[in-house]
């Protein structure tokens, strides 16, 4: 079996069934523009609780159900990471998990086409007027989201020149059945869009995915190089070839992942915009409406019964776990004794790694600002000691190994910012100036320098004792986790 | 932060944040509320508050 969605989800099931929840068709229609599902959510969350979650029956602007269910939320916590990446959820960490990603990230696979009749995205094909924005279950996930409603997902554009595919996510605010304007932020995507329009282009085939593997989703959130064909890098963190299939609007000249669960082709225009906004993206902030390019739909296809992939941002993992997986990939090519890297919060990395001469950490943290453009502007490195998914023994590195009257701490002045960025200053409109301070933190223990080791019990008598030798896992279990 | 004005749709008077760049287009620009989705020319709306110099104020 190809990974899909399914595949996936078959395997949540299986190894980590408490990852995932349904609410049944027989619960009743819920308004996902209504923000009715992100309500349900943001209780749960309330409660600690975040599961992959899937909601069967949804009222879709036109006024029909949508004829299949939506899903929010794949990566919703790091045992559903383990599952993606087919390890054992109850056991792997997140340092062997950022392992297994780097290593995939570096090993691009070929895709393979295949024929239309095995292509599960062209089960059902809507042209024409069929292809209606209003048909889609689109969604708000907060009051003041603009409406009609909100499709967040995957695009796929063609360089003109290179042919590369280019894989990246966007937010569209549709405006009605045949037109909405995509945030697009000023990297490969408008690269792409800069290439048609000085070919003499008015617009730009795009082709949008909704639900797929995680690991297709994710490898389309890492900002690979511009000579990277991101099927083929797609590809890698699935272990396998994507199986694509020609579009129904440019045939083989664009192809589109034949194991999607809903491909909406059309197109960008080039010089046509319209309002997108506001909208809480990462950041959980309104960001404010702008001005941004308008797509039209020509074709939607779809499996039969089809679970249209939404996306819970600032909730989710699936930013945290891209940028841990892109920075270290570039770090490691100059930096290779990099251990681990987390995102810890929007615009902040921790690097677990262990300098040999003084210095030599800062210059690391510099790379790392350099390596994620305007995604990166606070970086702390903390030594092998210190787990770097874990907060609070990264404040404690902070707290117990610098000293802010040393250039221990370093603040960075004018960094480009990102769009979204509520503490940039100037114009993040991406046509003018718009810059924000960062931080390196340097808090590794000082080489060639005694410093104190921390506590712990000797590490024969770690080895030596079985906690189930003196305690039943039964009650174990029923120690909630957690101080609270 | 970005550059924004808080602007009040004249029609269900929804209050919401607006980018500049918006603002620059003119004062005859039309808005789009995104509580009503009502089109509305900009001077048609109350600006309640800017992070930048207005330089037409109404």
């Amino acid at each position: 079996m190809a990974k899909d969605l399914r595949y996936f989800l078959n395997n949540v099931r299986r190894d980590y069934p408490q990852g995932m929840i349904t609410v049944g068709e027989e619960k009743g229609m819920l308004k996902a523009h209504e923000c009715e599902c992100t309500a349900l959510l943001l209780k749960l969350g309330k409660m600690n609780k975040w599961p992959t979650a899937i909601f069967e029956n949804v009222l879709t602007p036109s006024g029909e159900k949508w004829p299949g269910k939506i899903i929010f939320s794949e990566l919703s916590s790091w045992p559903n990471v383990a599952v993606m990446l087919d390890l054992d959820p109850q056991k792997a960490t997140v340092q062997e998990m950022a392992e297994v990603l780097h290593k995939r990230g570096q090993k691009p696979i070929p895709w393979s086409v295949i024929e239309k009749g095995d292509a599960p995205v062209k089960e059902v094909i809507w042209k024409g007027d069929k292809a209606d924005h209003f048909r889609l279950p689109l969604y708000r996930k907060d009051s003041g989201d603009a409406r009609p409603g909100w499709l967040s997902g995957l695009a796929v554009a063609k360089s003109l020149g290179t042919g590369r595919y280019n894989c990246s996510w966007h937010r569209h605010l549709v405006h009605s059945s045949k037109k909405s304007a995509a945030r697009v932020n000023p990297r490969h995507l408008q690269e792409i869009m800069n290439e048609y329009k000085q070919a003499g282009y008015e617009e730009i085939p795009v082709a949008w995915i909704y639900g797929h593997h995680p690991a297709f989703l994710l490898a389309a959130a890492i900002q690979v190089g511009w000579d990277v064909d991101e099927y083929e890098f797609a590809g890698g963190f699935l272990g396998e070839p994507l199986r694509v299939v020609p579009s129904e609007t440019l045939g083989e000249e664009f192809l589109v992942p034949a194991d999607a669960e809903v491909v909406v082709e059309g197109f960008l225009h080039l010089t046509e915009k319209d309002m997108n906004g506001p909208w809480t993206d990462i950041m959980l902030y309104y960001s404010p409406q702008t001005l941004e390019p308008v797509f039209r739909p020509t074709v939607m296809t779809m499996r039969t019964s089809p679970i249209f992939s939404e996306s819970w941002i600032g909730y989710d993992l699936l930013p945290q776990v891209s940028e841990m997986a892109h920075i270290s990939l570039a770090l490691r090519q100059r930096y290779p004794r990099v251990k681990a890297v987390n995102s810890l919060a929007p615009y902040t990395i921790v690097i677990q790694f262990k300098p040999n001469a003084p210095g030599e950490a800062t210059r690391l943290a510099a790379y790392a600002l350099g390596s994620f453009g305007d995604l990166c502007k606070n970086v702390i490195v903390v030594d092998e000691d210190i787990d770097p998914f874990d907060p609070s023994m990264v404040f404690y590195s902070i707290a117990t190994r610098v000293d802010t009257n040393s250039n221990r701490l370093q603040i960075i002045k004018d960094l480009n910012a990102n769009r979204q960025d509520p503490s940039g200053q100037g114009d993040p409109s991406g046509q003018g100036d718009f810059s924000v301070g960062g931080l390196i933190i340097d808090s590794t223990k000082p080489v060639n320098r005694p410093f104190p080791e921390m506590g712990s019990p000797p590490d024969e008598v770690m080895e030596k004792l079985k906690i189930q030798d003196f305690m039943s896992m039964e009650d174990i279990g029923r120690i909630p986790s957690g101080r609270k | 932060m970005a550059q924004e004005f808080y602007i009040v749709c004249p029609k269900c008077k929804h209050k919401y944040n607006v980018h500049k760049m918006i603002y620059d287009r003119g004062q005859n620009f039309l808005m789009y509320c995104p509580n009503c989705m009502h089109r509305y020319p900009r001077k048609d709306g109350k600006i309640e508050s800017s992070n930048f110099a207005l330089s037409d104020r109404q």
